[in-house]
């Protein structure tokens, strides 16, 4: 108990050298909290905009249909599909038929992937109408209208109310052709929509390329993502009898999964380094201050203390100074991380968009903040403050009275 | 010294020297003497010059065969994909080699739908909405309604003999017939999709028998073939062609010219796009 005290006084002996230090390992340690939880925004927002942006946690699709995309790889019964994929209560699910088509405004035309949608099911497996740049969203009815890809209503130099031709293919290759309405602009959320998507009602597309009904995709939103794999076994498992192709979203964007496997690693070893340049800070001051007291302590060794218990005082100021430094910079970092939560950190201005592995990424960052991310953040400090005492330690361990007490004065 | 040039070159040369002096030489034989020995002799001085010549001929042959100045030809058109079968007639004008304008008048629910092409440029009219749109560059490698010819089929086939150099690689007896091999490779800035095609015309007349297209690698792409020759507008002309694409053999594309005249009194104002909408044109 007694070390307790005198390591604690120890501290403010030279309160200006001490106050620098746990200045230095709170920043350290804020900068960590921050980074960490930016880094987990990003990632909670790519894994965000790779599937409640697009494709769903699972999809289903007819067996080769991945292959080619082909218009007639399709699975014919979409709604027994949806009622056993309902009894499984996992999530919700939407389904979807695609073709791909020319699209035209006035004398611009391009290709275009044409996405056939029930409104209203997609609403409770993506938030793609909550993303909308300008107009409205798709009628829960089939009404000619069509939601464009921001890049594709660029392109196009397309306003909510204009109109576009879409030509295509019919599946009994017949050239269909049409007229519709942009309702509305979808704003950046992935490569392929905002390229070349076009939101469509199921009906409509149906009317276009006489698809009899039949389906490309059905789409899944879990109710517990965190449980993507059991997830995907009991849909497997369910829809078995039907013999579709069942794929979560780790199966179909292997580089993103990849990534995001790679980025844990990749940021404790940024957050290693960010901690261990702060570190130098506190070996630098065990090691000063222990320079200062070598006649000190070598009185205490002369006066019986063991080796054991001088290295039990440095190591305590050490736990002190890391104590101090835990809570201001924990605090600094959590409010920082809950406002960059709030707010984001928006980055527009430094350069464009961007994408990877196909999703894009809004360049406005928002961090994500979990109770690990400070808990992860301070282990990884005081490891490393402990790290950076053994030198310090070490030397202390090796004054000896007579060399302490017979140097200097 | 240039007499020299081409059995000194390369093999290829030889070998085009050879096939010059049994085909060139040949024809020349049975008129008087004094004309073969010239001939020979601008032969022997001039021998890869005159091939070429004469390569490039017949590839303007063929390039113009179904086009001349300008034409009107009737066809139907029958595209069979592993998925479906449909059948269309179409009616075609064209002037020289920028300008043709075809127009579906089967079946009824397609008639009217039109194709204007002007210069690179490929207009589409869409009379369901009465629309007219542009295909983007990004479209051309597309098939034309549904078939398995390209919109670049229709802005570049007519300049072959332009976009791309020509050898004749064999002349003589297949299957019977007397043909040319023709290949044609890119030029090297032409705007051409293919790495290779290769052509087989019939010595007799220079009318093609056959035409197979190859991708940038050197594999098969698909394969045209060109028969039933008859009279027609005039003209003796293949009347049938088949495109077969060659990663989809069971899948075809055949054309059958019903009507063909040449020497029409078309000028640049017709294929416009108030034409390309007409529909008392595209009856």
């Amino acid at each position: 108990m007694t070390l307790v005290r005198i390591a604690w006084r120890n501290l403010w002996r030279n309160p200006r050298r001490t106050f620098i230090t746990m200045f230095s390992m709170s920043f350290g340690l804020t900068m960590m909290i921050v980074f960490y939880a930016l880094m987990n925004g990003m990632v909670d927002q790519m894994v965000r905009f790779a599937t409640i942006l697009g494709a769903g946690h699972i999809q289903v699709h007819q067996v080769d249909y991945l292959e080619e995309r082909s218009l007639y790889d399709t699975m014919s019964e979409p709604v027994k599909m949806l009622e056993t994929i309902a009894e499984t209560g996992v999530g919700h699910a939407a389904p979807r038929s695609f073709a791909t088509a020319l699209i035209s405004s006035g004398p611009q035309s391009t290709g275009s992937m044409l996405w056939g949608i029930d409104p209203e099911l997609e609403s409770e497996v993506t938030e793609l109408h909550l993303h909308l740049e300008k107009g409205d969203f798709l009628d829960p009815d089939p009404s000619g209208g069509v939601v464009l890809g921001l890049n594709l209503a660029r392109k196009l130099a397309v306003e909510p109310g204009d109109e576009v031709i879409i030509l295509t293919q019919a599946a009994d290759g017949s050239m269909g052709n049409a007229l519709y309405t942009v309702s509305g602009i979808l704003k950046s959320v992935g490569e392929a929509l905002d390229r070349g998507g076009v939101l469509m009602h199921r009906k409509d597309l149906d009317d276009l390329v006489y698809l009899q009904g039949r389906v490309h995709e059905i789409a899944i939103r879990l109710d517990d993502p965190n449980r993507l794999e059991e997830s995907t076994a009991i849909i497997r498992r369910s829809l078995d009898p039907m013999g579709v192709d069942v794929k979560n979203w780790k199966e179909l964007f292997p580089e993103l999964n990849e990534y995001l496997r790679l980025s844990d690693t990749s940021t404790l070893i940024v957050l290693t380094i960010i901690f261990a340049v702060a570190s130098l800070g506190i070996m630098n001051t065990q090691l000063m201050s222990l320079f200062e007291r070598t006649r000190e302590i070598g009185v205490m060794r002369a006066l019986g203390l063991g080796p054991g218990p001088v290295a039990m005082l440095v190591l305590l100021e050490t736990l002190f100074l890391t104590l101090l430094s835990a809570v201001a910079g924990g605090t600094a970092g959590s409010l920082w991380s809950t406002y960059l939560e709030k707010y984001g950190w928006d980055l527009t201005n430094t350069g464009g968009s961007f994408a990877f592995a196909g999703v894009a990424f809004e360049t406005h960052f928002r961090a994500t903040l979990t109770t690990s991310t400070v808990v992860d953040s301070v282990i990884v400090m005081i490891i490393i403050s402990f790290a950076a005492t053994l030198y310090p330690l070490f030397r202390a361990m090796r004054i000896t009275p007579a060399d302490a007490i017979g140097r200097g004065r | 010294m240039d007499g020299e040039n081409p059995s000194a070159s390369s093999g290829q040369g030889g070998k085009r020297e050879t096939i010059v002096e049994s085909g060139r030489v040949k024809v020349e034989r049975g008129r008087f003497s004094v004309l073969m020995t010239t001939a020979a002799l601008l032969v022997f001085l001039l021998p890869g010059r005159v091939q070429a010549i004469t390569a490039q001929e017949i590839m303007e042959r063929v390039d113009d065969l179904w086009r001349g100045d300008s034409s009107f030809a009737e066809m139907t058109m029958e595209i069979e994909t592993q998925n479906w079968k449909r059948s269309l007639k179409i009616k075609a004008w064209s002037l020289g080699k920028d300008y043709s304008l075809l127009g579906i008048t089967y079946p009824p629910r397609e008639r009217g739908t039109a194709t204007l092409k002007a210069g690179k440029e490929i207009w589409n009219y869409l009379p369901r909405v009465n629309r007219v749109i542009k295909i983007p560059s990004s479209m051309m490698m597309a098939g034309w309604m549904g078939s398995h010819f390209t919109n670049d089929d229709l802005v570049k086939e007519s300049r072959m003999s332009e976009d791309y150099d020509i050898e004749v690689t064999f002349e003589g007896k297949r299957d019977g017939i007397e043909i040319y091999e023709l290949t044609l490779t890119p030029k090297p800035e032409a705007p051409v999709v293919w790495g290779r095609i290769d052509y087989i015309v019939q010595s007799e007349d220079l009318l093609p028998l056959r035409a197979d297209y190859f991708d940038e690698d050197g594999n098969l792409a698909r394969s045209m073939a060109l028969s039933d020759i008859r009279e027609m507008g005039g003209r003796k002309i293949p009347t049938l062609m088949t495109l077969v694409p060659a990663d989809k053999p069971d899948e075809k594309t055949v054309i059958r010219y019903t009507d063909m005249e040449f020497g029409l009194d078309l000028t640049e104002d017709f294929f416009s796009i108030r034409n390309l909408s007409r529909r008392d044109l595209i009856q």
